[in-house]
């Protein structure tokens, strides 16, 4: 107690002072060893997806390629063309939208205060879809050749708007209610759902083709504008989510508890907000719908660093791209020459997930 | 410091539209514990959230002669910490990391923040609890936990951990901080609060166990049929008529020496 403040306790309090010191700096040196070896594995698995498929390729062509100082042979150009245009973009392309998707999850389900959150389930991903769908089916019959950047605009719209409606119907006067949440989640998807199939019904051809490739997700076709726009957008949202890494360990305890602690609660929240949209919409209109990252990822990644967001958010965000790379390493080896779209691989991983995490909150989810 | 901490002036709550509170004055001073006492839904907590200046009101409350809406949200939890009734995260963040939350608002290094942990951990006999998952925590052990990040929150900007901090002119706001106490922590949670007002923390503490804290109080409000029944010192408040009044029930006093009488019924 206080009034001990003299020199026998300050010497015990001192050794207690140096030992909580020491228990806390360990357990951030652990984790900064274990977000270190996730890199690593960030690496592994893309040199894993730029390996594998039907064409091999050999690191003395690409050499020879390099070096040659006329036109390369044929085969050497093929292999060139293989590893630089087809594998590479495509490998880079599903570390960003992993990376997006991990950490939009993570930011979510900081925010309401819920594991549960993932922006796919609550319908952002399903409103982002919908609304790029419409773009890509009604657009070009009044301004042919406005489509890619239409697109992007109308899924970030509809992600937003999405975003908007869920939380407008979820929010209660002490925050967030989950259960709410999820149901007006399940609504939404239903909705974008029957937007989707009603407009693939009416889209020609070419559109149906789009559309199709939309709902279940795919990296197939990726290039080097894709990728230098998504790491753009990456590295934009990461700074912005890191940025908001105290606000959320804040927000953990309370949206009120937050604004004792003269958080500006109204600030963080739209920031992250329109961040997560900003993040989900740009991967959602460029690779489609990819479920459950947001959900497992940020799961798995309480359980190797701990709840500390300045942990769990960079963890969630690199150990979302090893997930996706190896996903989408599967999605082209499982039958291949075929490719399985990648979000059915994620789903068929993340579902199952998300009913195991039901199965463990029995009882806790409720307004 | 003869100036409150905190001062209300003809205070009127409402919720809905039912007042829940007429014209209540009153000022918190330095080196002070207030109590608000009254029955269950009479506005405690409701006048509690309308003096943490979270809430854009246009209440006749200042915090430091300053009214509580021309404060910034950081300046202002500088200045005064709250502990809600049933604090809790839904994810697994351990004890000290917690109390750590408590010193987000200052830059501090990292070697000062955890001694004062340490510190406030053991005023709060929580030192063996640091480490520990605060989902596995007992209700009361929880209690203590938020109560100490509360305090942690108020101790100034690199106040060094071997110095006594001044806490003259910083507020302490807790609704009904030992409900889920057992009797020693009951006990040690108001000596240590007792010893922090000697610093010159101001307190406001509701509670409903008010023979806890009526020997450490020095104010006692007591609510109750929609506004401030009775304000003063426990001795002069805890009278039978104005318990009788304020909770509807028969009250007995047993009257002791050097001490306010216990309530009983």
């Amino acid at each position: 107690m206080l009034r001990t403040h003299n020199n026998v306790t300050n010497l015990t309090a001192h050794a207690a002072d140096v030992q909580v010191n020491q228990h806390i700096t360990a357990r951030d040196h652990r984790r900064q060893h274990i977000l270190t070896g996730a890199v690593s594995a960030v690496f592994i698995s893309a040199w894993l997806s730029v390996s594998l498929g039907s064409y091999d390729w050999q690191w003395s062509a690409i050499w020879q390629y390099l070096t040659a100082e006329d036109a390369a042979p044929r085969h050497v150009a093929m292999q060139w063309y293989v590893l630089w245009d087809l594998r590479l973009p495509r490998t880079l392309m599903a570390i960003c939208v992993g990376a997006l998707l991990g950490m939009a999850g993570c930011a979510m389900q900081g925010l309401v205060r819920n594991p549960l959150a993932d922006p796919g389930l609550i319908g952002i991903s399903g409103g982002a879809a919908a609304a790029a769908a419409t773009s890509m089916a009604i657009l070009p019959l009044y301004w042919p050749g406005i489509t890619p950047f239409a697109t992007v605009i109308a899924a970030f719209c509809g992600a937003l708007l999405t975003v908007a409606m869920v939380l407008h119907m979820a929010r209660r006067a002490h925050g967030i209610a989950v259960g709410t949440l999820i149901l007006a989640g399940v609504a939404i998807n239903a909705l974008t759902g029957t937007v989707i199939g009603a407009i693939s019904y009416l889209a020609d051809d070419d559109a149906l083709r789009q559309i199709s490739y939309w709902t279940m997700g795919s990296l197939a076709g990726a290039n080097w504008l894709q990728v230098a726009i998504l790491s753009s957008c990456l590295a934009i949202s990461a700074s912005v989510f890191w940025h908001c890494r105290s606000a959320l360990n804040l927000f953990a305890l309370g949206e009120q508890d937050a604004a004792y602690q003269g958080l500006n609660v109204k600030r963080y929240k739209n920031l992250l907000l329109w961040t997560v949209a900003f993040a989900v919409a740009l991967a959602t209109a460029l690779c489609g719908i990819i479920g459950f990252i947001g959900l497992v990822i940020p799961h798995i990644c309480r359980n190797l660093v701990g709840v500390d967001q300045r942990f769990l958010m960079p963890a969630s965000g690199i150990l979302g791209s090893v997930l996706l790379v190896l996903s989408d390493c599967v999605s082209r080896s499982l039958f291949s020459p075929l490719e399985i779209p990648i979000g059915i691989i994620t789903s068929a991983v993340g579902a199952p997930f998300f009913l195991y995490l039901l199965y463990q909150q029995r009882g806790r989810i409720d307004d | 410091m003869t100036d409150p901490v905190l001062a209300i002036h003809n205070a009127s709550i409402t919720r809905g539209n039912r007042t829940l509170i007429h014209n209540l004055t009153g000022k918190l001073r330095a080196g002070e514990m207030t109590a608000v006492v009254g029955e269950n839904g009479c506005g405690k907590s409701t006048l509690l959230l309308h003096l943490t200046g979270i809430r854009n009101t246009a209440l006749p409350v200042s915090l430091l002669n300053r009214p509580l809406s021309a404060w910034s949200p950081a300046d202002m939890a500088k200045q005064r910490a709250v502990m809600q009734q049933h604090p809790n995260t839904p994810f697994a963040y351990s004890t000290d990391e917690i109390l750590l939350l408590g010193r987000s608002l200052y830059k501090e290094p990292l070697a000062l923040r955890t001694a004062w942990v340490a510190r406030v951990a053991q005023w709060f006999d929580l030192t063996h609890l640091l480490g520990r998952d605060i989902q596995t925590l007992s209700g009361g052990e929880r209690q203590r936990i938020f109560l100490a990040k509360a305090v942690l929150q108020l101790i100034p900007e690199h106040q060094p951990v071997n110095v006594t901090p001044d806490l003259r002119g910083k507020l302490l706001l807790l609704d009904e901080p030992t409900s889920a106490l057992d009797l020693r922590h009951q006990r040690g949670v108001m000596e240590q609060l007792n010893a922090l007002t000697s610093l010159g923390l101001a307190v406001l503490c509701i509670s409903h166990d008010i023979n806890l804290v009526s020997p450490y109080c020095q104010q006692m409000w007591v609510l109750g049929e929609g506004a401030c029944i009775a304000q003063g010192s426990p001795r002069n408040v805890l009278t039978e008529s104005v318990l009788t009044r304020c909770y509807r029930t028969p009250i007995e006093l047993i009257t002791r020496p050097g001490k306010p009488p216990l309530v009983t019924h």
